[in-house]
């Protein structure tokens, strides 16, 4: 019944952790350089490890997986399967070369020239890799508008899996922060939970905006409690990921000063985009 | 010979003889994909299938023999499902709307003009010849991604293990229209068989003139399939009363798949201007406060 599974529902999930992560990790750096040197380190890390991951669920998916290279061998321009792949291949090396630039494992050593290169070019690959990663995060939800599933038809898709692959990304960097510890002190740590809030807030606005253009009769599915997806996308992902994850928690820390909740902001927030991503794809596929 | 008996090309001798004649000019013709349109793709002719519902005795004839060419399993009973091995079936509509029976309808591709299936396929396994839309299984990845696209639910993705040459695993598979026995000078196995002249086959224009003479002699019938998704490649007569859209069986029809062509490439310009503006900005303002 379903064609599009679990490793399809990941790979949109973990595409959309990956550009978010790697946009706050880029500004990080922009803003503070070597000030929070381990923290971009491990950004840049996680970005391409994430991705590369997110495209091993795709490849893993197809049904002739040893041809996943005719992607690339006969591209398709106007299918947006065709683009995106370019698309998600290409951010995944510019987050590579990113977190080459900053940590020079192997090339530092190996290959010098390719370094230096790395080194000089390090601005302008954390400007086009941000670039490549909210092509990433909207395209997720491009990929879906294509097929001809209702749920799937609401032109603020793309927006809304944008706007949850930053708040993913975005908490997933906040707790990276919190293990470095390096904006501590920096002035920099009471703003990380306020742009988790402004993110939720967007995020919020996007899934109105996806919810009203819904036909009816999705529209109808996904808000009913009495569907355990509609469930799932009422109170894990709206309720939980977004209102108290991204939103409520964030704005407690902000009052209190604290981090005491930035582990379980960070939690609810990863659940409820994963829980958006499994309704958007298995509902989508039952009506 | 009543004129509804007279079929337009699918009297062999005179389809042997175009088909013969289109094959010696192939090598001539620019044999070019033309993609986003609804052309008849690589050739220059559209070639259609004639469906008439009112005069379908729904024996399910086309079913065995379409699995019968491509050597498919075939079971006891009528498979009522599509399947990478199960390309064609008929079956009475759930309900029949103002009619008290239900009428027959074929289930298969619809050749669509506007193939979104076409459009989707990341690889360009998905092709046209004559208007025939086929996958090419030595290309196709197995994303699935016709199978979620295509309006009519048609391709099925082989999970299971391969069937012959025809139906590998891991691959999409559907109606190709026979296009390989019609490059051969055959004409499709279902229209073949067909014992009841439900079934034509020839080009699209000739398939829309006999479906309109046999809506004029009997004024109970009419025509689905002339414009819907860029205009079908499956001509569909039903008797008046029955919308398979209204029921349910036939998707609601589209603009056809130029507006998607724009949206996703419009969505995606806009999530990079909005990605690079932040990160430009995010850049610049770290530099104008002595940032590094
Ligand atoms: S019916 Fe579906 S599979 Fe057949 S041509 Fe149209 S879109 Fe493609
Ligand atoms: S399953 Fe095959 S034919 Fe269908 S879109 Fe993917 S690559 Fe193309
Ligand atoms: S045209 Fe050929 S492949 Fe298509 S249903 Fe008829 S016999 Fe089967």
């Amino acid at each position: 019944m379903f064609v599009w599974g679990w490793l399809v529902t990941l790979y949109l999930f973990l595409g959309g952790l990956s550009a978010g992560l790697f946009a706050a990790t880029a500004g990080l750096d922009f803003v503070g350089g070597k000030r929070f040197k381990r923290t971009v380190e491990w950004g840049a890390y996680w970005s391409w490890v994430i991705i590369a991951l997110g495209i091993c669920m795709l490849i893993l998916d197809l049904g002739r997986p040893e041809r996943a290279f005719n992607t690339m061998l006969h591209p398709h321009p106007v299918s947006p399967m065709s683009w995106g792949s370019m698309v998600i291949v290409i951010f995944m090396v510019l987050a590579l070369a990113y977190w080459l630039a900053h940590t020079g494992v192997i090339v530092k050593r190996l290959l010098k020239p390719l370094w230096n290169l790395l080194v000089r070019l390090k601005t302008i690959i954390g400007i086009l890799g941000g670039m490549f990663a909210f092509m990433t995060g909207a395209y997720t939800g491009i990929l879906l508008t294509y097929a001809r599933h209702s749920m799937w038809a609401s032109a603020a898709l793309p927006a809304l899996f944008l706007a949850s692959a930053l708040a993913t990304g975005y908490a997933l960097f906040s707790v990276i922060v919190e293990r470095t510890g390096e904006v501590h002190g920096a002035g920099l740590a009471e703003k990380i939970p306020m742009y988790e809030a402004v993110l939720g807030v967007l995020e919020l606005a996007a899934a109105g905006a996806y919810v009203a253009l819904l036909p009816a009769e999705a529209r109808a599915a996904l808000l009913s409690a009495s569907n355990p997806y509609g469930l799932i996308f009422l109170l894990v992902f709206l309720l939980a990921g977004v209102i108290f994850g991204e939103i409520v928690l964030p704005l407690l820390e902000m009052k209190t000063g604290g981090s005491a909740t930035l582990f379980l902001s960070a939690f609810l927030t990863l659940l409820g985009g994963l829980a958006l991503r499994y309704v958007v794809v298995f509902l989508g596929q039952s009506i | 010979m009543t004129e509804r008996e007279s079929p337009p090309i699918t009297n062999r001798r005179t389809f042997l003889k175009a088909a013969a004649a289109l094959a010696a000019a192939l090598p001539l013709l620019k044999a070019k994909e033309v993609k986003g349109s609804t052309s008849s793709g690589e050739g220059g002719v559209r070639y259609s299938i004639l469906y008439d519902s009112a005069a379908c005795i729904g024996c399910n004839a086309c079913h065995v023999a379409c699995k019968t060419r491509r050597g498919f399993p075939i079971r006891g009973m009528v498979e009522r499902e599509l399947s990478p091995v199960n390309w064609v079936f008929v079956s009475r509509a759930p309900s029949g709307g103002q009619l008290q029976t239900p009428p027959f309808v074929r289930h298969s591709c619809m050749h669509c003009g506007d193939a979104m299936c076409q459009l989707v396929c990341p690889v360009e396994a998905i092709r046209k010849w004559n208007g025939l839309v086929y996958i090419d299984q030595s290309r196709c990845i197995g994303c699935a991604y016709c199978v979620e696209a295509c309006p009519y639910g048609v391709p099925r993705k082989n999970e299971g293990p391969s069937w012959g040459d025809w139906a590998p695993h891991g691959v999409s598979r559907k109606c190709d229209g026979c296009y390989a026995f019609v490059q051969e000078g055959k004409i499709p196995a279902c229209v073949e068989v067909c014992p009841a002249d439900a079934l034509r086959f020839g080009t699209r224009d000739e398939m829309v003139a006999e479906a309109q003479r046999r809506v004029s002699e009997n004024p109970n019938l009419w025509i689905y399939g002339l414009n819907e998704f860029g205009g079908l490649g499956v001509i569909y007569i039903f008797p008046k009363g029955f919308d398979p859209v209204r029921e349910g069986v036939f998707p609601e029809p589209s603009e056809g798949y130029r507006p998607s062509v724009s949206r996703g490439p419009i969505a995606l310009g806009l999530a990079a201007v909005g990605g690079l503006a932040l990160m430009g900005a995010v850049k610049a303002k770290a530099r104008g406060e002595g940032g590094e």
